[in-house]
């Protein structure tokens, strides 16, 4: 049994130690909204929190978390009121939505590391993929979320 | 095609505890009589208006702007709605999202729907009140009588309306009395999208389900001879194998343009990461086919079939021209291209019996029913579809060939399955976009194109999927084909088993490149600016007939590039190394232009900027519109700067994202999109912006370096 703490309650998980992270969470605890993508840690659509920072699910294998602390999608805020989501709101970032779970858990992650960053910033650390192209409006939300996290504006 | 604006409406069913139901008739579906319907609205007596999102959504947002249309015409406030999928329904027509149809076909029957119902309601109310129905009025929901100042909600009218005669025609609004088309909507999902909340079918988990990744043969048109499972035993939470054969389950193509390549040997476990397991550990001895292609092997056969004779698509005037005539004599090079959508291909179903339910992430309901029905030779109406949310989709969930494998297992295995693709399975196995190699003689006089002949050798999907038709990957309506007095189109299919599909803009991905960029030689051949060179081949008439019943409307297309050529600012100076290219095309409904802005420095290639002018006649909704149209051009970028499968011995060698590249976010420029304003009726607007961008962005590559790129990806 590999034990951890999952959105801030105790989670047990008795299967196999080397499964990945991203396959627990889907198929025993149930928390579907972190996807599967590709498997391979390239596309980051399976991004969680491992002790606050961003990870990729796909690739981690339960063992690797024991006694750590996972978030995921549906721990990140109870109604989707955290900054990343509101902002990704606001812009209206997704298209078909199947990475936007992904793009949203790493970028509450960089924000906590990099609370205001460039555009150089994101171009070197947010590598997510999002196979419909809304990038555009994610490099947008992203800012709008650096504004609400730091409390500079809370209105459109 | 069919006018869809005129057609009748009729009604579903007498007042029931559901409360007012209106749906379209049948035409032209021989399983159906005239006189069924499908709900697409619903006033529940509780007040609450549900209405039926028609076709399928993958991102292109039709889940939200059909139903707009509907509320439109209806008069009710969205805030007020709740929108939901549509299983598949037979009596429903054009069901299907593909082709950028959903908005252009359906337009005019969302408006139908609405407005029968409003009249319905009108009336009811008129009976109630005692009044004539021009005395009434329709307002967010309600019927009010203003001299009277009385208000009767929707859900108190709606059982009184529902055993009214459904009127035959009823009156529409004015264009320009819209409140709701042309405001920018939010997705209807965005608030489930964003918190981990939304349902793909991929998160779907029924009582009792096996999970399910089949070991696909490496080539199609291959059958599992043997397998030793002793390793994948072995996996905890396999449970079971199961040997399918295409040839044992109604052979490798059971509907016209359906293949069925189900070739494989499941691996059946109690949860998905066991399943992926046990396939990767499975081994298993292939029956390969003897024909297996090389795609290196296969350009070379493209190139020397252009000197081969060949099957005319089109010929104006006398088009051949000798050597010393022609002002350009050049071949392009288009790579097969796959799909990738984020969510990789999956399906579950249960069937029992002789009934089979099918939750599927599918771009074509009706083609899904029908090929379960055909698999599993079960009547249709034994087969529900409920259609998923799809993680993108881009053409590859057209057809049906992740559904038939999973319903044959459940039947197998008597128990809901699932089966999941890996990332590797999705790209291996898709069915790819169309190879070809284009070569074009052309001469141009006085800035004016004379001669225009476009040879394309391609391997044709038609001879792939054994379906009738013109197997040409080039139309006889395509542009310049009008333009040119003396034009030659023509096609040497060169057969090939590498499986091809329907990719984003089908064939227009290919061929506005070659024609975006043979017109971008003409002109610096004939030393003039790209603009005004395109501008003077456009013309000035306003419509064109290119052929009998195509009239192409020239000034569009000349407004657009007006358009892009000023919002791009082109003809300002940029930096030493950046340079500016054009490009426009009408395709899949939509007049679209482009002007890239790119910089080439040490041989490296950054896109700075991409300016779009787009005029798909009225949008229904700005900021879906524009999403599209972002996302159309970083698929047509990551094309250009990516995008190849290649194929050794009948085995695709890319697998995952590393060696089938897709743009990140380092990779996007800033993207501008200006809409022509247009009161016409909505037209396509999903694929028209993605063929545009690779010429645009090598056109620029020329003004910056002097070097053509002639083949995709790019290669500096």
């Amino acid at each position: 049994m590999v034990r951890f703490t999952l959105n801030g309650e105790d989670y047990g998980f008795p299967g196999d130690s080397d499964t990945p992270l991203l396959w627990v969470l889907r198929d025993s605890a149930g928390l579907t909204g972190t996807k599967y993508g590709c498997g391979t840690g390239l596309c980051g659509a399976c991004t969680v929190h491992v002790d606050g920072e961003a990870r990729r699910a796909c690739i981690l294998p339960v063992s690797a978390i024991e006694g750590r602390t996972v978030t995921t999608i549906e721990g990140l805020s109870p109604n989707g009121s955290h900054p990343v989501q509101r902002a990704w709101q606001e812009e209206n970032v997704p298209q078909c939505g199947y990475c936007q779970t992904g793009q949203i858990m790493a970028v509450a992650a960089m924000l906590e590391r990099l609370p205001s960053p460039s555009d150089d910033d994101i171009d070197r650390q947010h590598t997510n993929i999002c196979r419909c192209g809304a990038y555009s409006r994610i490099r947008r939300a992203i800012h709008r979320a650096s504004e609400l996290s730091r409390g500079e504006s809370t209105d459109d | 095609m069919t006018d869809l604006s005129r057609r009748d409406f009729v009604k579903l069913c007498a007042a029931t505890s559901m409360g007012l139901v209106i749906g379209i008739p049948v035409v032209g579906r021989a399983t159906n009589s005239s006189t069924e319907l499908h709900p697409l609205i619903r006033i529940g007596l509780d007040g609450r208006v549900t209405l039926y999102a028609q076709n399928p959504e993958m991102g292109q947002g039709v889940k939200t702007s059909l139903p707009m249309i509907v509320a439109e015409e209806l008069d009710i406030d969205w805030e007020s709605v709740r929108v939901e999928q549509a299983d598949w329904d037979p009596r429903l027509e054009n069901q299907f999202s593909g082709g950028s149809l959903s908005i252009r076909l359906n337009y005019g029957a969302m408006r139908q729907a609405g407005a029968t119902a409003r009249a319905m309601l009108l009336a009811a109310a008129a009976r109630q009140l005692d009044r004539p129905v021009a005395e009434l009025a329709t307002q967010s929901g309600y019927v009010i009588d203003e001299s009277r100042g009385v208000r009767l909600s929707y859900a108190d009218l709606s059982e009184a309306a529902a055993a009214l005669p459904v009127p035959d025609a009823p009156e529409l609004k004015n264009d320009k009395e819209f409140r709701l088309i042309g405001t920018s909507v939010a997705d209807v999902d965005l608030n489930p999208m964003t918190t981990g909340h939304q349902q793909f079918s991929l998160d779907l988990k029924l009582p009792d389900m096996l999970y399910v990744v089949v070991k696909r043969c490496p080539h199609g048109d291959g059958q599992p001879l043997s397998f030793d499972a002793a390793t994948a035993k072995k996996v905890p939470g396999v449970v079971d194998f199961h040997v399918l054969r295409n040839v044992d389950h109604g052979g490798r193509i059971i509907l016209p343009n359906c293949p069925n390549f189900v070739s494989g040997v499941a691996v059946v476990a109690t949860n998905t990461w066991a399943a992926l397991e046990g396939a990767r550990k499975l081994e298993v001895e292939w029956q390969m086919p003897e024909e297996r292609d090389d795609s290196d092997e296969l350009f070379r056969r493209f190139e020397k079939a252009l000197d081969d004779e060949a099957e005319i698509v089109r010929r104006d005037g006398e088009p051949e021209i000798s050597a010393a005539e022609r002002s350009i004599d050049v071949t392009y090079s288009l790579p097969f291209l796959a799909h990738i959508p984020m969510e990789p291909m999956n399906c579950t179903a249960h069937v029992t019996g002789d009934k089979a339910e099918v939750w599927a992430p599918t771009q074509n309901p009706p083609m899904a029913a029908e090929a379960v029905a055909k698999v599993l030779d079960i009547p249709e109406d034994n087969v529900t579809i409920h259609v998923e949310r799809s993680g993108g989709a881009f053409g590859r969930r057209y057809y049906a060939d992740f559904i038939t494998d999973t319903v044959l297992l459940s039947r197998q295995f008597k128990r809901p399955v699932k089966t999941i693709w890996s990332r590797e399975d999705d790209v291996r196995h898709d069915y790819f976009r169309p190879a070809s190699t284009q070569r074009i003689r052309a001469a141009a006089t006085d800035g004016k194109i004379t001669h225009w002949h476009q040879k394309v050798a391609s391997h044709p999907r038609e001879i792939y999927l054994e379906r009738d038709g013109s197997p040409a990957e080039i139309g006889n309506y395509e542009f310049p084909a009008g333009f040119v007095p003396n034009l030659l189109f023509d096609y040497v299919p060169v057969p090939a088993r590498v499986p091809l599909g329907q990719w984003r803009a089908t064939n227009h991905s290919s061929n506005v490149f070659v024609v975006s960029s043979a017109i971008d030689e003409l002109a610096h051949s004939a030393g003039m600016d790209p603009v005004e060179f395109w501008l003077g081949l456009v013309g000035d008439e306003q419509f064109v007939q290119v052929r009998e019943d195509f009239r192409f409307d020239a000034s569009r297309l000349k407004e657009v590039i007006s358009l892009a050529a000023d919002k791009s600012d082109w003809g300002a100076r940029l930096p030493e190394g950046s340079a500016r290219g054009l490009s426009a095309s009408y395709n899949q409904g939509a007049w679209v232009a482009e002007v890239a802005e790119v910089t080439v420095k040490d041989d490296r290639l950054k896109v700075d900027r991409i300016t779009c002018a787009v005029d798909c006649g009225l949008v229904i909704n700005p900021q879906g519109a524009i999403n599209q149209v972002e996302g159309g051009i970083v698929e047509g970028l990551a094309a250009a700067l990516y995008g190849k499968i290649t194929v050794k011995d009948g085995v695709v060698q890319e697998s995952n994202f590393h060696d089938y590249r897709f743009c990140r976010i380092r990779d996007i420029p800033t993207i501008d999109v200006h809409f022509v304003s247009s009161s016409d009726a909505p037209r396509g607007l999903g694929e028209g912006p993605l063929p545009p961008v690779a010429p645009a962005v090598t056109n620029a590559i020329f003004a910056a370096t002097g070097k053509r790129i002639r083949e995709l990806p790019i290669r500096l």
